[in-house]
């Protein structure tokens, strides 16, 4: 995919998401023709998007990192810090 | 984030920058507590060992922030985009070192995403900052979109005026980007 393939199939993306899903399919057929968008692209980023949840919606769990102890990288780590 | 504050960071910046150090001295709790915001956001639930967590983590955003040229930012809408890259590099750093080690052990640490209201649904970060940067390659404005709402925490407001676009567009292309990220990743997790 190329920046420019990307934002046409943006423009189209962004409005199909907004749609209620029984108006989605006509306007895929009106869209995808005349903006040579690829319409498999459209339905599968579609999807994606369905299934996505909350997914990026809430923060990282830094808590069940447990990382942020390891001493090598954090030699604070573990010590009172005044 | 408040306004009242806005404008003492950037003014503050300004007069660091021509040479004022009590400038500085009044800066850094500044800057602590919005690296401590950022910290904060990331931590979930209540557990004890949480303020360290939270507390290391801001200290080695701040480490980081110093030795990155830190008299470079130049208002505070650039200092909350310097510390969503940092606290991007430092989780995923961290993600990727603890990926390194355990990779002996056959075992692949997948962080649990936040306020997930699919139980098992885990978020790899080491798979989400390759998207990511795939991402960024297509559309650089949005892949930073994505860094300061998700790793830096930031409202859609405060992402608008960081970026310097509308609350609408930020929606738009936020909306974009998850679609796009989430089938990237699901790409990644069949290799």
């Amino acid at each position: 995919m190329t920046p420019q393939e990307w934002s046409r199939i943006k423009e189209v993306l962004e409005v199909v998401l907004e749609l209620e899903p029984s108006a989605r399919e006509r306007y895929l057929d009106n869209a995808c023709a005349s903006r040579e968008v690829n319409r498999v692209e459209i339905e599968t980023l579609v999807r994606s998007y369905e299934e996505s949840g909350t997914f990026l919606e809430g923060p990282v769990d830094i808590a069940s990192m447990e990382l942020l102890q390891e001493p090598v990288l954090l030699p604070w780590a573990g010590r009172r810090l005044a | 984030v408040a306004e009242a504050p806005s404008q003492s960071v950037s003014e503050l910046l300004v007069k660091w920058r021509a040479g004022d150090q009590e400038a500085l001295q009044v800066l850094i709790p500044l800057v602590y507590s919005e690296l401590r915001r950022i910290a904060q956001h990331h931590l979930r639930q209540e557990r004890p060992d949480h303020t360290l967590q939270s507390t290391a983590l801001v200290h080695e955003a701040y480490m980081r922030l110093m030795k990155q040229a830190p008299s470079g930012i130049e208002n505070r809408a650039h200092f909350l985009a310097v510390a969503s890259r940092l606290m991007r590099q430092i989780l995923v750093d961290h993600a990727r070192g603890h990926r390194a080690a355990k990779r002996g052990g056959g075992y692949k640490l997948e962080l649990t995403e936040a306020r997930s209201s699919q139980p098992g649904l885990n978020l790899d970060l080491v798979d989400l900052d390759d998207a990511l940067n795939e991402l960024a390659l297509l559309d650089a404005q949005q892949a930073r979109i994505v860094e300061l709402k998700f790793f830096g925490g930031l409202s859609i407001e405060d992402t608008a005026q960081v970026i310097g676009v509308s609350r609408t567009s930020v929606k738009r292309e936020w909306a974009t980007a998850r679609a796009w990220l989430r089938r990237e990743m699901g790409k990644l997790e069949k290799r």
